[in-house]
């Protein structure tokens, strides 16, 4: 499972493949079209290192009218292709399993347009997003969701997967702040959906297209929505002895009647990951968890709400409860929970990310129950949550080089995903389905629901090239 | 009108009942028209035939509550005003207006994506859906999303009913986020005191404050007209909604008076009103519910760089007209009695037509949400189609390939 194929291009002779390649590097050129092996295997996999695959080449357009010709000719000759931006994905989404051509985004990356009137910004899709939120900034606005990985993914890839952040709490996640698309869809049409007026009459495409994994076709800009930077803002990190009082106090906050920007969660081992990493906090041992809550807002109205979010974690027997005095903790406290995910590599050889969706009250339960799939399996599992809308990131150590370890990290994730559907959330609630949860879509959907959501494609893509083989069970 | 009432009714009080209705009327090609509280009824082109009338009155129930996890999930039947009573005994609310016209329905809201002047803060009907059951055409029952907040598991299919005007699907229940009821609201009523005053300081103070760190939950202009109607002595009104904890609004409220009594900025001086509590919601009822009874109800959209230019042309109208504009969210409404006058007619479609025409030019729309027969005839309902149309089309065909489900009523015939 762990070794790429390499993939052959559906109903594509030797021959014809040649004058494909050709054709493509007359439109964009030799040196944007990449077919040496060496080159290739870096695109053999994405953020997830789990599921691989080769590209028989990668194309690397500069601008919307290359992308359109590009898949004019795939298309025309039924190959089959998918878009990618950094590839930071977790889920297998930009990865080849069946051959066939990359179209990399990296090179679409003019500035990002801000119109202060809105606020908003038009976004070529290679632009990362932490691109667009320094752009955003530098006017006193930002782009609400914000990834872990925004120093390097891109807003293509934020579209496609509909991403999310430490701040969709409060904020939303990306489709509440897209306005409007422009795409080439898998059929090689060039089209507008939506826009920036509101309102417009006709289906909502825009929202149908978030979050579609590249199944149906490329984005190429995006108009989204800015946030006006708040006028103050409060941090407050608070340590427990463990995850159930730190829940607790989650649900009494949100009980309480406020709704903060982010309320983050790790547990014992993913603080003893990020803690051996660049930015160290210096949680002290016997804290068993962190809660990491953000309130932000009118000035005026915060010192109260922290000093009532202080009050509930009391209540809960917390350890030790701060507010960041400057920006500067602010700032090391959160780069230390963004980190977590790669800290993990200083734990173990392996870590598989896991991403699925509870309803939040239910957290203290759900974790007993990881704690029996980590015994269960004979592996170590760190949790870091976005606990506010009840996602969880199991992180599950593994060491590749003893055998079966991968497999068994494979199916202890199953096995945690199959706990959140049961209690009546979701197999993913960031990272998308890609390849990786393609078998779990039928514990969300049934056969005819599948179905019917596989015609839907078909509108966009009657052949089926775009991204073959993701979102839905075969 | 005929053709929007059909002789027969059905009325059923499960979706397995209703599923089997909707696939009965499939196999027998008869067209069917789904209808909440029949409050948006006019909204659209009237349907090209119409068989048989399905009335989600029966579905009118909670299913489920998780007040712990901000959802409900609601029978599409239920309406809005009865969701709120039941949402307020336990301190939450459906985030749109707290009244909206008595037994407009959760499904007819969703169907038609309506949102009112608070969508500056919460977002439109589309942001507050986390998953929906849904009935298509030949009687199959679906699901998509679920209860929780984060879900991107599979295709969005729900987003594609939401403002869908019932044309693709039966929406049957719903899981919506809900909000704690805020502490407290006060609405700021900035008027001109010059009574024929212009309405450029108002527009100043509007986008001062939303530049500013002010975070109004609504923030509405009401020509002098308008104003009126709502109850309001007959000047220009910018009306700014704030809800929250006391210290926030207390801390926005004082600053809007400080500005209105320095009048920094604004040549005509402002006079200031305030509304607390039940009288500030009583606003937005009125707001909301007296202006849509006239018998033309025109929208326009637009993005808010593009709002100077339509507000330009819409003060200069000659036709006879109240008017609301949200300068945070860009969409403008227009409220009128035309008479039947062929020459007041004339006036109205020469109006409309340059409106629209300005409207579309900037990526905007104009959508006739109600009008008199005879307007109709001459201005059509939705305008242009939107680029994308003939997507728009094929989706239509996989939902309901015979052209069963309102058929004819929305954009581009669909
Ligand atoms: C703040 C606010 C204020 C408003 N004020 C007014 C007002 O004063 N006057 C006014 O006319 N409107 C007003 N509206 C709009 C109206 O409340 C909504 O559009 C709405 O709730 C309509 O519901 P209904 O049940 O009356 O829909 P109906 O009129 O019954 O139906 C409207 C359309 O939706 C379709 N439909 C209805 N139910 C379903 C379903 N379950 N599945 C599929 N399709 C369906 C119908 O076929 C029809 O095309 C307001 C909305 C808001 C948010
Ligand atoms: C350390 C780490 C932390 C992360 N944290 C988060 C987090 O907090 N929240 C979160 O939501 N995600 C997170 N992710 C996941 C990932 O970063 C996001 O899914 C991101 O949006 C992917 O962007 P990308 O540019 O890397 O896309 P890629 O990985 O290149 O592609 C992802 C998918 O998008 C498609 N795609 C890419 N560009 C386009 C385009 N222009 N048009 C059409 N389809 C396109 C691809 O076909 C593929 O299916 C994290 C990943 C890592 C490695």
């Amino acid at each position: 499972m762990a070794k790429a194929v390499e993939g052959r291009a559906v109903s594509a002779t030797q021959r014809e493949w040649a004058a494909v390649v050709q054709a493509i590097v007359a439109i964009v050129g030799s040196d944007a079209v990449v077919t040496a092996l060496t080159h290739r295997l870096v695109y053999q996999w994405d953020g997830n290192t789990v599921f691989g695959g080769l590209p028989q080449a990668v194309i690397l357009p500069r601008d919307v009218d290359q992308v359109e010709q590009v898949i004019r000719i795939l298309s025309d000759h039924r190959i089959p292709w998918l878009a990618r931006g950094s590839g930071t994905g977790l889920s297998g989404g930009a990865v080849a399993i069946q051959g066939g051509v990359i179209v990399d985004l990296a090179r679409l990356r003019g500035p990002v347009q801000i119109d202060a009137i809105g606020p908003l910004a038009r976004v070529a899709p290679g632009v990362t997003n932490l691109e667009l939120n320094r752009a955003a900034a530098a006017r006193g606005y930002f782009y609400a969701p914000d990834p872990s990985s925004q120093v390097a993914c891109t807003i293509g890839g934020n579209v496609a997967e509909n991403s999310g952040g430490s701040h969709c709490l409060k904020y939303g996640v990306t489709v509440n702040h897209l306005l409007g698309l422009e795409v080439v869809t898998a059929s090689g049409q060039r089209l507008s959906l939506g826009g920036a007026a509101p309102d417009l009459p006709g289906y909502d495409l825009t929202g149908f297209f978030v979050g579609s994994e590249g199944t149906l076709g490329v984005v190429t800009e995006a108009t989204v929505h800015l946030v006006k930077q708040p006028q103050a803002v409060r941090t407050v990190l608070a340590l427990f002895d463990g995850p159930e009082q730190a829940s607790q106090t989650v649900s009494d906050v949100i009980a309480a009647g406020m709704l903060p920007a982010a309320m983050e969660m790790m547990d014992r081992l993913a603080m003893d990951g990020v803690e051996l990493g660049p930015y160290r906090v210096g949680y002290p041992s016997q804290t068993g968890a962190v809660l990491l809550i953000e309130v932000d807002g009118i000035e005026a109205g915060l010192p109260e709400q922290a000093e009532h979010i202080v009050a509930i974690a009391q209540h809960n027997g917390v350890q030790e409860v701060r507010v960041a005095q400057d920006e500067r903790e602010r700032a090391l406290w959160w780069q230390n929970r963004k980190t977590a995910f790669g800290a993990m590599g200083n734990l173990s050889p392996n870590y598989y990310v896991q991403d699925g969706v509870i309803p939040r009250s239910r957290l203290p339960q759900v974790l007993q129950q990881i704690e029996s799939i980590s015994h269960e399996f004979g592996l170590r599992i760190a949790n870091v949550f976005h606990a506010g809308d009840g996602n969880l990131h199991p992180l599950i150590l593994f060491d590749d080089h003893q055998k079966g370890q991968r497999e068994k990290a494979i199916q202890a994730g199953s096995a945690i995903l199959h706990i959140c559907v049961e209690e009546g959330g979701s197999i993913t609630g960031e990272h998308g389905v890609g390849i990786e949860k393609r078998e779990e879509m039928r514990w969300m959907y049934s056969d005819e629901e599948l179905a019917f959501q596989g015609e839907l494609r078909r509108v966009w893509d009657p052949q089926g090239l775009a991204n073959p083989g993701k979102v839905l069970p075969t | 009108m005929d053709a929007a009432s059909p002789a027969e009714r059905i009325e059923p009080a499960s979706e397995e009942v209703l599923a089997q209705q909707l696939a009965q009327a499939y196999h027998t090609h008869r067209a069917v028209l789904p209808r909440g509280g029949g409050s948006q009824w006019e909204l659209g082109e009237v349907p090209t035939r119409a068989d048989l009338l399905l009335s989600l009155g029966r579905l009118n129930g909670i299913a489920e509550y998780a007040p712990e996890e901000l959802v409900v999930r609601v029978q599409a039947g239920m309406a809005l005003e009865a969701l709120q009573s039941f949402l307020q005994v336990h301190g939450q609310w459906f985030p749109v207006e707290p009244v909206a016209v008595p037994g407009s329905s959760i499904g007819g809201l969703l169907a038609t994506g309506a949102s009112g002047a608070r969508r500056l803060a919460f977002g439109t009907p589309r942001d507050l859906v986390t998953g929906m059951r849904f009935v298509l055409p030949d009687g199959r029952q679906m699901h998509n999303g679920s209860r929780v907040v984060k879900d991107v598991a599979g295709y969005d299919v729900k987003r594609l009913l939401i403002g869908s005007l019932g044309t693709l699907a039966v929406i049957t229940e719903a899981w919506l986020r809900v909000r704690p009821l805020p502490a407290r609201r006060q609405t700021v009523l900035l008027s001109s005191k010059d009574p024929v005053g212009p309405v450029a300081p108002l527009q100043t103070v509007a986008h001062r404050i939303l530049a500013s760190e002010f975070l109004p939950t609504a923030m509405e202009e009401l020509d002098a007209r308008a104003a009126v109607q709502v109850g309001l002595p007959g000047h220009a009104t910018l009306a700014i909604e704030l809800q929250g904890e006391t210290a926030e609004v207390t801390y926005q409220r004082d600053r809007l008076a400080a500005w209105a009594s320095k009048q920094e900025d604004t040549s005509t001086p402002l006079s200031l009103d305030l509304l607390e509590e039940e009288a500030s919601d009583a606003f937005w009822t009125a707001f909301h519910h007296r202006l849509p009874q006239a018998p033309l109800v025109v929208r326009v959209g637009v993005a808010l760089a593009d709002f100077p230019l339509i507000w330009e042309t819409v003060i200069q109208r000659k036709v006879e007209s109240a008017c609301v504009a949200g300068p945070g969210h860009g969409v403008l409404r227009l409220f009128a009695t035309p008479s039947e006058e062929r020459e007041m007619l004339a006036l109205w479609v020469d109006f409309l037509t340059r409106l629209r025409a300005q409207t579309e030019a900037c990526g905007g729309a104009l959508v006739l949400e109600k009008a008199p027969a005879a307007l109709r005839e001459r201005v059509s309902v939705w305008g242009k189609p939107p680029a994308s149309i003939e997507v728009m089309r094929a989706i239509k065909k996989r939902f309901d390939p015979l052209g069963l489900l309102n058929p004819g009523r929305f954009v581009g015939g669909i």
